[in-house]
């Protein structure tokens, strides 16, 4: 088992032309997953490293009907615009990788998907990747299998980066992953902490769930609620950014990054967490030992 | 960005939304800067004639509100108040939707008293608000939509026996949505400080060239360079530099797939610091961004500045090996005091290091 995507995943790329999705796509394809199918409006007809590209997704899955997931690619004023077409076309998975999205364009999508029961991991997402499987996105760069291994801790992670160098902490402790995503640091993301938890919890092959929060919005204190009412198996988590407490308001790296509220402050979430049974950790790379002589025991 | 007072009233008035006019029987004279609780800090001022108002208003340009320097002053009508009110509009992470909060009781000091939050949806019939608001607040709604505000505050929102007026109002755009507005807003800073040319240059790395990002500078008081990678790991790092006892001289962070020219100025903008001490360069383990690219950039500021301080690097990612490769030809060459790690030092350890380096 894993979460979201795996062996089964029929890949479509939004904007496989693009500078960026052209290169992660032979990533990606000599990591395994089946890429079947692009997309780029005007561009029907060409390939992308033998990857066939159509105009629209509906010509994509006519071709290839068994297409059920998409990672969208395209530049952030035609997102909205990708994220309706794929739920229109009835695809049930949608990666949202593209950054800096209006948060009203996210909203709506994230409403017509919730109407439609599709799930979006974005935006702002580095990708979803269930090591040995597949992987969508930048996720793992160009050599995944060096840092990801199968395992049995699930990862969920506002940032791209930190859900790769947490990976890498596990494995040093000598623990792999079951799945690992970034579901972005936006103010509005389509998988939130609590949506990943709780299919984390349902996962056999998870034992585990690190998640890495930083300061700014509540999805962060939405978990501890559903951690300590709901959740069986264990949470490591790790909340960056103290150090903006001391300093003037601003935003710090991600959009939702921006402390509106006390409760929005890392110290704050992370009181929240531990009250919730989460152990939270203040060096990041404590995690890997943490979890393999304290938690897994 | 966030708009002034000024600003935002505009903004508001055009979307049909009644303020204050311009001339009455008395006056209040407002500072136009971005800082709360203008009043208690000598920012917001009240006047019995025009005048006099313009007299308070010469005597205020130039004054520091919470550090602020006023630059512009606001003259208005002073409203005779019958009834205040707070009403907010954001976006909820919690939710996912938009929400709004609500006061029947505005004013300063909002902080201290209930809050009703309320949360919104594609239509709203804001049944939770007297009837006489509801129009108002559905007006403020679809402004808060449609100009692609991140926050709308206002407060108060008055009843002065005739019309709603807003009072005073607090606007923040949302940057990413300017491609479908003509925003044309000058330059402004929500630090208390003007911003220094440090920080000026930065930015421009990222305005002249937008392929990843690398224009990301804030100026601190420490006397440790910051020169991080990545959103979540950049944060990680500044927190473990000063749980290590450090003292960060900056906040930055580069990201994405920026070019090595774009590299090598943000890495000249953070050694023309006076009196550094220490250098960490620190990133995750990156997915994207390539090492060898970005790290050219920074091996060509070294070779110009030629650093006296320590020096600690940890990064790892695509094409690392060469990356590497590089680094160490140039601390042989230029003897630098350069320690070299990859991801087999903990991230959050190279911290640790540099300020074992620094003792």
């Amino acid at each position: 088992m894993s979460i979201f995507v795996d062996e089964e995943t029929k890949v479509l790329v939004q904007g496989i032309t693009g500078r960026e999705a052209s290169e992660k796509v032979p990533e990606m394809l000599e990591y395994g997953t089946d890429v079947v199918a692009g997309v780029t409006p005007g561009k029907g007809g060409q390939e992308v490293h033998s990857v066939p590209v159509y105009d629209t997704v509906e010509e994509a899955l006519e071709q290839h009907p068994e297409i059920n997931a998409s990672i969208i690619y395209v530049p952030a004023r035609f997102a909205r615009d990708a994220a309706f077409e794929a739920i229109d076309a009835g695809i049930p998975f949608l990666n949202i990788i593209t950054e800096h999205i209006p948060v009203r364009d996210t909203w709506e999508i994230h409403r017509k998907a919730s109407e439609n029961d599709v799930r979006i991991v974005g935006p702002t997402s580095v990708g979803i990747i269930s090591p040995g499987k597949t992987k969508l996105g930048p996720i793992g760069g160009s050599e995944p299998e060096k840092i990801y291994r199968p395992g049995k801790i699930g990862i969920v992670s506002k940032s791209g980066g930190m859900t790769t160098e947490t990976a890498h902490v596990l494995k040093q402790s000598g623990l792999g992953v079951s799945t690992a995503m970034g579901i972005g640091g936006d103010i509005i993301a389509g998988t939130d902490f609590v949506d990943a938890l709780r299919e984390f919890e349902e996962d056999e092959q998870t034992e585990a769930v690190v998640m890495f929060g930083e300061l700014g919005g509540r999805s962060e204190l939405k978990a501890a609620e559903f951690i300590e009412e709901e959740m069986t198996k264990p949470v490591v988590a790790f909340i960056a950014g103290e150090f903006t407490e001391n300093l003037p308001s601003k935003q710090y790296g991600h959009a939702g990054a921006i402390i509106r509220a006390e409760e929005e402050r890392p110290r704050y979430k992370k009181k929240r967490l531990k009250e919730a049974g989460v152990e939270v950790l203040d060096m990041h790379h404590e995690i890997g030992e943490v979890l393999r002589n304290k938690i897994l025991q | 960005m966030k708009l002034y007072e000024n600003e935002a009233k505009k903004l508001l008035e055009k979307r049909g939304l009644n303020t204050p006019r311009q001339r009455g029987e008395a006056y209040v004279v407002k500072a136009q800067v971005l800082a709360s609780d203008r009043k208690k800090h000598g920012g917001i001022k009240f006047a019995d004639s025009k005048d006099e108002a313009e007299r308070i208003a010469e005597e205020m340009k130039g004054l520091k509100i919470k550090g602020h320097e006023v630059e512009e002053v606001l003259i208005e009508e002073q409203i005779d108040i019958n009834e205040e009110y707070y009403i907010t509009f954001l976006w909820d992470t919690e939710s996912r939707n938009p929400a709004m909060l609500f006061s029947e009781s505005g004013g300063s000091g909002i902080e201290d008293r209930e809050v009703e939050k309320i949360e919104l949806d594609e239509e709203n019939d804001f049944i939770e608000l007297p009837e006489y608001l509801r129009p108002t607040a559905e007006k403020l709604f679809q402004a808060f939509l449609e100009e692609d505000m991140e926050f709308l505050e206002v407060n108060p929102l008055a009843f002065d026996g005739e019309n709603f007026l807003i009072i005073d109002a607090m606007i923040e755009l949302e940057d990413d949505a300017s491609f479908r507005h003509k925003w044309d807003y000058p330059e402004r800073t929500e630090f208390a400080r003007e911003k220094t040319e440090r920080e000026i240059r930065a930015e421009k790395i990222d305005e002249e060239d937008h392929r990843g990002v690398a224009g990301k500078y804030t100026e601190l008081e420490g006397n440790i360079g910051m020169m991080l990678a990545g959103g979540g790991a950049s944060l990680t790092n500044m927190d473990a530099l000063i749980a290590s006892g450090g003292k960060p001289a900056n906040y930055t962070e580069y990201g994405g797939n920026p070019p090595t020219e774009k590299v090598y100025r943000l890495s000249k903008v953070i050694m023309s610091k006076e009196n550094l001490s220490g250098l960490l360069h620190v990133g995750g383990t990156a997915n994207n961004t390539n090492i060898l690219r970005t790290m050219k950039g920074f091996v060509k500021a070294l070779r110009e500045e030629k650093p006296d301080y320590p020096i600690v690097i940890r990064r790892d990612g695509p094409q690392a090996d060469k990356a590497f490769e590089l680094l160490r030809e140039v601390r042989d060459e230029l003897d630098l005091d350069m320690e070299l790690y990859r991801n087999n030092l903990p991230m959050t350890e190279s911290s640790e290091k540099l300020m074992e380096m620094m003792d």
